[in-house]
This record gives structure tokens, C-alpha cells and sequence, in this order.
């Protein structure tokens, strides 16, 4: 137990050095507008812990105090993340302003319905309540990130190297979390050691990616895009889908002729 | 200790983490910057127009005559041969439609503004048709439809094949026209830089 636990510390601390070297690239290289979400999150999870380490060092970690200190300081590491996300949603789409709009509405209705789910399904009870409303909540990442993706495949849009590696750094890390909270709630105080190291080494491949994505070349991020004249999509969208609308009725006609005989 | 617990939530994770490796892999159709005003003008025509050749080969006649001129045995080889023609067709055309709907969803990519309600429709109607022409075409590969029900088939495509060779080429005219507006648009805005 004492090896897991200084293991952990260990991988705990070179997450908090990764961060920082992320920060810093963001900083040096003057993309923090570019990903003000990615700054925001990363820097909020480094004064969280700090905060823990202050926290541990003071109280103890097993005291209860420090134990809903850390719960209730993920709140704002969580909302700096649903930013991240928000920002990746922003650099893949945004430069299509016609998908961009639809894309906002559909993706914020589907976080929305699933957060709701997330809070009413956790239960009652603090202990398990934190639990299952934190793996929902991860659960909610992974399918909103992917909900993104199957968008813009739709669509034939390409995400550049650097949005890729930022979304599978947050799909690493909310698989792992997902996954990882579960056994914790079945099998407590016996995992809770293992539940830590499995916390922190996901995270920590997740900041890889995102060090990687940091550095990729601004160009392919940020690229702009030539929109066709407005009327063009109010004259021809409808005609498609007349047409598709018809075809449909005859393979429906050919697929049940019983039906539809006078 | 079992983990068994975890095989349900572990299936559901590995299953959407395949989906979003399966998204991020290259679209199956051209990206949007491959588009060109050539891709809206021949859209949808190459084997639409095929519908009088299939009809040809789904008529009844032809078969009756067959059977009293060579024998069942060769009216059975044939109808299974022109069985596998339709079976081909359907795949064809299959594949013209989605070079349509591809070009449909390029249009609302690069449209300013889409409208929801067209583009969830179209999302419907694509499903649907999919899902049509499958069961269609495994109704061909068990060979549980009957001729005539099959022979309905040419009335579809013949239709099918008028409406989609008109309507393309004025869809493809003016989509052409408007590519060519944009990247214009475009010119003028790098010779300004």
C-alpha cells in the first residue's frame, strides 16, 4: 500500500509538472486565445492540487474534511472542462456557421438532458450521490465528444491532428474515470488505493496527448473557410429532400405493393 | 475479486470508443475541400439512366418466351442472371444517392444558415432509404420476391431515372454556379491580400 501510495504521489506530481509545461506552451506560443477553455481548465486543476497537497499535508487524507474538500474543488475544475470541450466544439465546427448553429443547439440540448440524468439518477446518499453523478457525468464527455465527431463525419468535415489528440485526451480520460468509479462504488474501501493510481495515470496520458496537440501548427487549427451564398441551401436543400421523400414512397411501395393497392 | 460487474459498463465504453475512433477515421466520401463545381454537374447521372435496360430485363414476356422457346431450365438461369442485374442495379443506384446526399450535405456545410427541421428530415429520409434498399435487396438475394413483385423495380428506377436526370441537371447547374460564385468570392479576396 505504502508503494501504491508513493507511486501515485509521484505520477501525481509529474501530472502537475505536464500541466505546467502546457501552460507554458500555451502561454509562450500565444494560444491561450486559441484554446482559452484548455487554459482555463488546466490551470484551475493545478491550484486544485495545490490546494489538496496544502489540504493533505494540513488535515490528514483520510479526514473527512479534506476527503468533501477535494469533492466540492471539482466542481470549478469541471465547469473549466465542459469549457475545454466547449472549445473543441468551437475549433472544429465553428468555421461552418450554418452547421455551428444547428451543432450548438443539438449538442447543448444532449449535455443538458444528460447532466439532468446524471444529478436525478445519483441518488441520495452523499457518498455514492458524488460517485455516480461524477461517472455520469464523465459518461455525458464521452458520448458528447462523440456526438461531435459522428457530426462533423456526417457533414465530411476533418478535424485537424490537434483537435483529434485534444478530444482523445478527454475520451482517455472520462473512459478511464467511467470505468474506474465503478468498481470504487463496488468494491470500497478495498479499492480505494488502486482507484487512485488508475485515476492519475489516464490523466496523465490525457495531458500527453493535449502537450502534443499544443504543439501542432497553429494553421491547421485555425483555417478558414469559403461559405456558399445563402440562397443556394434554402433552393436546393428542399428539392433533395422532396426528391428523397419520393423515392422513399416507391421502394415502400415495391417493399409492401399489398399496402398501398386501392 | 470479480469484475464481473464491470463487463456491462466496460462493453458500453469499449463500444463507444470504437464509435469514436470509427467517426474520426477519413470520411467515406470526398472532405469539403475536395469539392469542385464538376462533382455537382455529373452527380447521380451514371447509373440512374439505366432504368429501360432493367425494365428489358425484368419483362415477363420475355421469360414466357424463353420457357416455350429453351426450356425452363434456361428461363430458370436467366431469371436468377437478370435477378442478380436488379440485385446490382439497386446497389448502384444506392451508390448514386449517396454521391447525392453527399453533395446535399457539402451544400449545408457550406451554407451560412441551415434550417434544423431539412436537415433532420434529410437525416430521416436517408435512414429510411437505406434501410429500404437492403431489405429490398435481401428480399432479391432469398429470392422471396416474386417476379412481379420484383418487376416493380423498373417501374421505380424508370421513374426514377427520368426525375433524377432532370432534376440533377438543374441541382447541379446551380449548385455548379454557386461553387464557381464562392471560389470567385474567394480570388477576390486573396488578390485583395
Amino acid at each position: 500500500m505504502v508503494g501504491i501510495a508513493n507511486l501515485e504521489l509521484a505520477l501525481w506530481y509529474l501530472s502537475l509538472v505536464l500541466q505546467m509545461t502546457v501552460v507554458f506552451y500555451l502561454l509562450a506560443r500565444r494560444l491561450l486565445s486559441l484554446y482559452p477553455g484548455l487554459s482555463a481548465y488546466l490551470l484551475v486543476n493545478i491550484l486544485q492540487s495545490c490546494l489538496l497537497i496544502v489540504t493533505y499535508r494540513l488535515w490528514g487524507i483520510d479526514d473527512s474534511r479534506a476527503e468533501q474538500l477535494a469533492w466540492i474543488s471539482q466542481i470549478p475544475v469541471l465547469v473549466m472542462r465542459a469549457w475545454a470541450i466547449a472549445d473543441i466544439c468551437r475549433l472544429l465546427l465553428a468555421r461552418y456557421r450554418g452547421i455551428w448553429g444547428l451543432a450548438w443547439r443539438v449538442l447543448l440540448t444532449l449535455a443538458a438532458g444528460l447532466i439532468v440524468f446524471s444529478i436525478f439518477s445519483a441518488g441520495r446518499q452523499w457518498d455514492h450521490a458524488v460517485l455516480k453523478a461524477s461517472a455520469s457525468l464523465e459518461l455525458t464527455t464521452v458520448v458528447f465528444l462523440i456526438t461531435l465527431f459522428l457530426f462533423a463525419r456526417h457533414y465530411g468535415i476533418t478535424a485537424s491532428p490537434a483537435i483529434r489528440a485534444l478530444a482523445l485526451g478527454f475520451l482517455t480520460y472520462s473512459s478511464f474515470t467511467v470505468l474506474n468509479h465503478k468498481i470504487l462504488e463496488h468494491l470500497s474501501d478495498r479499492y480505494v488505493a488502486e482507484w487512485q493510481l488508475f485515476g492519475t495515470l489516464p490523466f496523465l496520458a490525457s495531458v500527453g496527448m493535449w502537450l502534443w496537440a499544443v504543439r501542432q501548427p497553429v494553421a491547421q487549427t485555425a483555417a478558414g473557410v469559403t461559405l456558399l451564398p445563402r440562397d443556394v441551401y434554402y433552393a436546393l436543400t428542399p428539392e433533395f429532400n422532396l426528391r428523397l421523400r419520393l423515392l422513399n414512397e416507391r421502394l415502400n411501395r415495391l417493399w409492401n405493393p399489398e399496402g398501398h393497392r386501392p | 475479486m470479480s469484475l464481473l460487474f464491470l463487463l456491462p459498463l466496460l462493453a458500453l465504453v469499449v463500444f463507444l470508443v470504437l464509435v469514436f475512433f470509427w467517426s474520426l477515421r477519413g470520411t467515406p466520401t470526398k472532405r469539403l475541400d475536395q469539392f469542385q463545381a464538376a462533382d455537382f454537374e455529373c452527380a447521380g447521372r451514371r447509373h440512374a439512366t439505366h432504368g429501360p435496360q432493367i425494365c428489358q430485363a425484368l419483362d415477363n414476356r420475355d421469360l414466357q418466351y424463353l420457357a416455350s422457346a429453351g426450356g425452363a431450365h434456361l428461363a430458370r438461369r436467366v431469371r436468377r442472371d437478370r435477378r442478380q442485374v436488379v440485385k446490382n442495379y439497386l446497389i448502384a443506384l444506392r451508390g448514386d444517392f449517396d454521391q447525392l446526399l453527399t453533395l446535399a450535405r457539402a451544400i449545408a456545410a457550406l451554407s451560412p444558415e441551415v434550417v434544423a427541421v431539412e436537415e433532420l428530415e434529410r437525416l430521416r429520409l436517408t435512414v429510411q432509404f437505406h434501410l429500404r434498399c437492403r431489405i429490398i435487396y435481401f428480399r432479391l438475394l432469398l429470392g422471396a420476391a416474386t417476379l412481379p413483385q420484383i418487376s416493380g423495380v423498373s417501374d421505380l428506377v424508370s421513374h426514377l431515372a427520368v426525375r433524377l436526370e432532370t432534376a440533377l441537371q438543374e441541382l447541379g447547374e446551380r449548385a455548379a454556379l454557386a461553387v464557381e460564385l464562392a471560389s470567385s468570392t474567394d480570388r477576390r479576396n486573396l488578390d485583395a491580400v
